[in-house]
């Protein structure tokens, strides 16, 4: 992965994909620490639904969002194998999320982000219509070849959590 | 003045540091008003000199004035001018403070005003100076140089209306006797011709001058006064070697040219800036080192790092002993290594985040002697155990709530001295500040010897406020209702006065010491005082803990609430538990304890409603039936493939301060180290967790907060709390009278019981080992011969058949190892010691009573051991008897099982035996009758045994009665005491052969005395 980071221009950058809900979001590669294939969940009783509880990486312990459930897409079936992606520090201390279907790390130019502000273009639409369905963590979408990859900010889980509990 | 960051930043924690201790030592100097200790002023001196020194090197002017004001009014106390009365401390103290304020901000230090701490410094300074040492008026007089530093010279009246009137310049010249290339006389035959020297001096860097002279310098400091101007100044041959700087009596900003220096060779920026005596902070910053060698400064931050990975290391420490145990594999012994090593490790890491509580105790000096003056009041603080360690953030942690509780101490507490006086009290209140180990933990005790807590008002806040009611009340030990006082919201702004205030804000010292996971037991006597203990844990980081399991997941539940575990079996599971208005509960040695399920425990969200709670104890008990009777349908054979049941209920009883509940598991899995992790930010908010850790396979558990699940319960408020059984009722009445007591039985008739502390030990044994000599029997135990007893060869009780394995029963201080056979261990329980001596008596046993539903007998083992050996003791008796006979011994002792047992002694040897019940008692018997022999416990209701053989050795009559004191603490302490009082022995209790041996001693040396 330190390979593929090093040949990243200016203007481009490296996003983690995963899907859900038949659509592909991808969060930039440098908050994320790490990706850990399945792991053995604590669950934390008494807390909100959308944590998944905690995990144990190396003798730190991270607390687990369950992102469907976070994205109100529990009941989306289709679950081929649960993955953690564990952010950094910047991000927020010790956080982690768990997706379905985790996809490839995908090279974007940043010039073909649009932002969700901007509106009136061809995005717009769709972006509106992930506003109604969910809490908002996008901060814009970007076309790639064959389909649209919804940006994702990570720091936005933590807010969006702060306000639940 | 650009200087490097770290220079200055240590500048700061050092300075810091050396004002640290001032304070105290300030306070410790002011009580030797009479005979002030050099070395501590000196010490203090020392201090102020190095900050005053370090603060001009940096340019802080304001701190470096008023470091040398404060200098200049300590050496008067060196010069022994003035004594170190309250007055000038109080200044000294409001000024180390406002050097604090300064330090704590230092680059805006030149901003803060000082003038009004420097006035009044000097006010004293003046009116000593003139009233005590110069009658000619003269005055420490303060000069600039250009960069805005002080020096300072005595002046004359005289010399100063010459400056003060005059156009000439004054100069300060340093010379440096040591490197002076001429003599000190040319020096000022040739300064005269050219102008004036008001004044001169010479001072020196060294402390003392006997150890430190040959390393020091000695500076010659002239105060110059002439026409010259620089530029020809300095063309004075003998001014080579000098450092001169020109000095204005107003102060004037540093802008002005750089500094001329006329040294050879111009040293470094310290040499010139400092008027008084440069080289001051270098000489000092190296004899400090020398003081404390091999200690360094250590980010706290790299602490943290260390602990981090020494925690991991336990992580991984146990992970491998976990390993281990499957494998069995060669690699054991490194793993052991590597065990002990992470250990010893651990514990090295976690010291060098401890500091002694002494760090914070020391300011309670000064908030004492502050709130004294405030409150008109006479207190005094004693504070011992500073030096134990504790970690640092509990110690941070600590600060508010000790203060909270000091303050309630003087505010409350200590009378006022009139009331004091009154109460035939001394007048000076004494606080009392302790810290010990014990048992792992640190316990702070905060004493005060004034007015204690008054229980009744207490009592009627509780009703009035409905904590509780009034029958709730009658129930209560005083402990309990004093702990009332830390209930939030237990005093309001109208009940204040009435309560002496005590309680305002005590509640939140609660929730502060328990956040920290210790406990807080209030003592109070009316009149006498009160006294605070908090026990705390050393650190906060690893805390032994009880790994539980409950639906496929581990918890750990803190250590320190553990209580004990138990576990229910077969039919148990549902005779056992039962259900009070709307909870489950368990008799657990005649109290109710109430059990709270776990798993229904994590499964409610919310806080348990009333209905909650009967729907789980509802739902429990018939879930118990059902698995009731499959398991008898089991047991009778009728096993069927889907039937499945459980045949044991493990719950662990845990205590929250005072209350008790049980806590049912699926498993208990054992004790282990864990290392505590805060919960992450998002979960703060549940109750119920205390923290989280990462067990030695690799999972996550969850560290259980057991006060949040009393409270998520309702546990803790619960209607069934303390609410004993019936026919228990009366116990309460003894409650000082408590004995902790083992029952047991042997065969299936009686029930036999023997005081817990009179026994060693219980051995389970194979009866197969046992041997016969004769007709004794005998076990070897750790290679000793036991003898055996068996209760039914001695007592005319039911006999037992033997089974496989069995008990014996090791009781202490016998003369020969022996043991009490016993078929069955029923429980220990806590009972008075009121035994029935009428219904059922026989050699050999103490008395009977009901407990358990069952006539219990008490047994009297000593006599037991004697009759057992029959031929020793017949022998010793009968020698007894004929000596004994006709002589009186007085008996001193309150608890009546003792009193009993001891009397019994005395009578079975020959004495008449006359008893009291405390000292008073026995000095009304002693006043009236002749007795051969005192014996007292020394801890007595109404008037203690040390009093009480005080009173008897004041009578001339009395003096030379021999005496034993009984007890049952043997201590150094206790022992000097007792001995100091005038008793002639110390014995402790239960030891029969020793006392009796001494008792015997004693009355033959009077004897021979006598004749």
């Amino acid at each position: 992965m330190s390979n593929v980071m090093k040949n990243t221009d200016e203007d481009k950058r490296l996003y983690c994909t995963f899907r859900l809900a038949d659509r592909l979001h991808g969060i930039n590669i440098l908050d994320v620490k790490e990706i850990k294939a399945n792991t053995t969940f604590t669950p934390v009783f008494h807390a909100p639904k959308e944590i998944k509880g905690y995990v144990n990486i190396r003798g730190h312990i991270y607390l687990i969002l369950d992102l469907p459930v976070l994205m109100k897409h529990e009941n989306t079936a289709g679950n081929t194998g649960k993955h953690l992606i564990i952010f950094k520090q910047s991000v927020s201390d010790s956080l982690g999320i768990v997706v379905d279907n985790i996809g490839d790390v995908v090279e974007i130019n940043t010039a073909d982000i649009e932002e969700r502000r901007k509106r009136g273009n061809a995005s717009g639409q769709s972006v509106d219509n992930e506003r109604r369905r969910s809490p908002d963590f996008s901060v814009g979408v970007c076309k790639l070849k064959e389909e649209l990859m919804i940006v994702i900010e990570p720091r936005n889980f933590l807010n969006s959590m702060s306000a639940l509990v | 003045m650009e200087l490097d960051q770290a220079i200055f930043d240590e500048f700061i924690s050092e300075s810091k540091e050396l004002l640290e201790p001032i304070e105290n030592d300030l306070m410790i100097f002011e009580k030797q008003i009479d005979n002030p200790d050099e070395k501590l002023l000196n010490k203090i001196f020392r201090a102020i000199h190095t900050i005053k020194g370090a603060s001009s090197f940096f340019g802080m002017t304001n701190i470096n004035k008023l470091t040398h004001t404060m200098e200049t009014l300590l050496s008067s106390f060196r010069k022994q001018e003035i004594k170190p009365e309250s007055r000038y401390i109080d200044v000294l103290l409001e000024a180390s403070d406002l050097l604090h304020t300064m330090l704590d901000n230092a680059q805006e230090s030149n901003n803060i005003d000082i003038s009004g701490i420097i006035t009044k410094l000097n006010m004293l300074l003046n009116k000593d100076t003139t009233a005590n040492s110069s009658a000619q008026g003269e005055q420490v007089i303060e000069f600039y140089n250009h960069v805005g530093h002080a020096v300072s010279f005595i002046l004359d009246q005289t010399n100063l209306e010459i400056m003060n009137h005059s156009k000439k310049i004054s100069y300060s010249l340093k010379f440096n006797l040591l490197q002076l290339k001429v003599t000190p006389y040319s020096i000022i035959r040739t300064l005269l011709e050219t102008g004036d020297i008001l004044s001169s001096n010479i001072t020196t860097d060294a402390v003392d001058l006997h150890e430190h002279l040959s390393k020091a310098s000695i500076v010659f400091n002239i105060l110059y006064y002439t026409y010259l101007d620089y530029q020809n100044l300095i063309k004075i041959p003998v001014l080579n070697d000098a450092e001169i700087a020109e000095l204005l009596r107003e102060k004037q900003s540093p802008q002005t040219p750089p500094e001329k220096n006329l040294g050879d060779d111009p040293g470094p920026a310290i040499q010139n800036g400092n008027g008084s005596d440069p080289s001051a902070p270098t000489a000092l910053d190296n004899k400090q080192a020398t003081e404390s060698p091999g200690t360094i400064r250590i980010k706290v931050e790299l602490l943290d790092k260390l602990m981090t990975f020494a925690t991991e290391l336990v992580l991984i420490r146990n992970q491998q002993l976990q390993a281990i145990d499957k494998s069995g594999s060669v690699s054991k012994t490194s793993v052991q290594r590597l065990d002990l090593i992470t250990s010893e490790l651990q514990e090295a890491i976690m010291r060098t985040r401890m500091q002694p509580v002494g760090n914070i105790f020391n300011k309670f000096s000064r908030i004492v002697r502050e709130l004294a003056k405030n409150l008109d009041k006479k207190i005094e603080i004693s504070i011992t155990g500073s030096e134990v360690e504790l970690d640092k953030t509990i110690i941070e942690s600590l600060t508010d709530p000790l203060t909270h509780l000091i303050r309630n101490c003087c505010d409350h507490g200590i009378e006022t001295p009139d009331e004091r006086r009154n109460k035939g009290k001394q007048e000076v209140g004494m606080i009392t500040l302790r810290a010990y180990h014990e048992a792992g933990q640190i316990n702070l005790e905060i004493k005060d010897d004034g007015r204690g807590i008054n229980l009744e008002k207490v009592k009627k806040v509780a009703v009035a406020r409905g904590f509780k009611t009034a029958n709730d009340l009658v129930d209560m030990s005083d402990k309990e209702i004093v702990a009332l006082i830390l209930k939030p919201g237990f005093t309001t702004a109208d009940t204040v006065s009435d309560l002496s205030g005590r309680g305002v804000g005590l509640d939140v010292v609660k929730s502060n010491i328990e956040k920290l996971s210790g406990t807080i037991e209030i003592d109070t006597q009316a009149g006498k005082g009160t006294t605070f203990n908090l026990r705390l844990p050393l650190t906060l980081a690893i805390i032994p803990s009880l790994i539980v399991v409950t639906d496929g997941y581990k918890y750990a539940i803190p250590q320190s609430n553990v209580e004990e575990m138990a576990c229910l079996y077969d039919d148990d599971i549902l005779e056992k538990i039962e259900i009070a208005g709307n909870q489950e509960v368990y008799r657990l040695r005649d109290k109710l304890l109430p059990l709270v399920r776990l798993n229904e425990v994590l499964k409610n969200p919310d806080v348990f409603s009333d209905q909650v709670c009967s729907e789980i104890s509802q739902h429990y008990l018939e879930e118990r039936k059902r698995n009731d009777i499959i398991m008898k349908l089991i047991q009778n054979g009728d096993e069927k493939d889907d039937m499945e049941y459980i045949d044991s209920c493990s719950f662990v009883v845990i205590k929250v301060g005072h209350d008790r509940f049980g806590l049912i598991v699926d498993k208990i899995i054992g004790t282990e180290e864990i290392v505590v992790k805060p919960m992450h930010p998002l979960l703060k908010s549940l109750d119920c967790y205390l923290g989280a850790t990462v067990m030695g396979d690799g999972n996550v558990a969850l560290i259980l907060d057991i006060e949040g699940i009393a409270r998520h319960t309702g546990i803790i408020s619960g209607v069934i709390k303390d609410q004993d059984l019936n026919n228990n009722e009366d116990d309460k009445y003894y409650k000082n009278d408590l004995q902790t007591i083992l029952l047991f039985k042997y065969g299936q008739a009686e029930q036999f019981a023997i005081n817990l502390p009179l026994i060693q030990r219980i051995e389970k044994i194979k009866t197969s080992a046992i041997e016969r000599i004769s007709h004794k029997e005998y076990i070897n135990i750790d290679d000793k011969s036991i003898l055996i007893i068996r209760p039914d060869q001695m007592l005319k009780v039911g006999g037992c058949e033997d089974t496989e394995e069995m008990f014996l029963i090791l009781p202490k201080y016998m003369r020969t190892p022996t043991g009490i056979l016993c078929s069955k261990i029923i429980d220990t329980i806590d009972t008075n010691m009121e035994l029935d001596t009428n219904s059922y008596m026989e050699d050999g046993i103490l008395g009977t009573k009901y407990l358990h539903n069952h006539i219990t007998l008490f047994l009297d083992i000593y006599r037991l051991a004697e009759k057992a050996e029959p031929e020793w003791f017949s022998e010793r008796n009968k020698k007894a008897r004929q000596l004994n006979n006709n002589k009186k011994i007085l008996l001193l002792e309150d608890t009546s099982f003792f009193r009993e047992l001891v009397k019994g002694y005395f009578v079975a040897d020959g004495y008449e035996v006359w008893v009291a019940e405390n000292g008073e008692e026995g000095l009304e018997y002693i006043n009236n009758n002749d007795f051969n022999l005192i014996v007292s416990d020394l801890e007595m209701p109404v008037m203690d045994g040390w009093e009480f053989i005080e009173k008897v050795r004041e009578n001339d009559r009395n003096k030379d009665i021999p005496s034993i004191a009984l007890t049952a603490l043997d201590t150094n302490e206790v022992r000097e005491r007792a001995f100091n009082s005038g008793f002639d022995r110390f014995e402790v209790k239960l030891e029969k052969e020793k006392l009796l041996d001494s008792v015997t001693e004693l009355l033959e040396s009077k004897k021979n005395k006598g004749n």
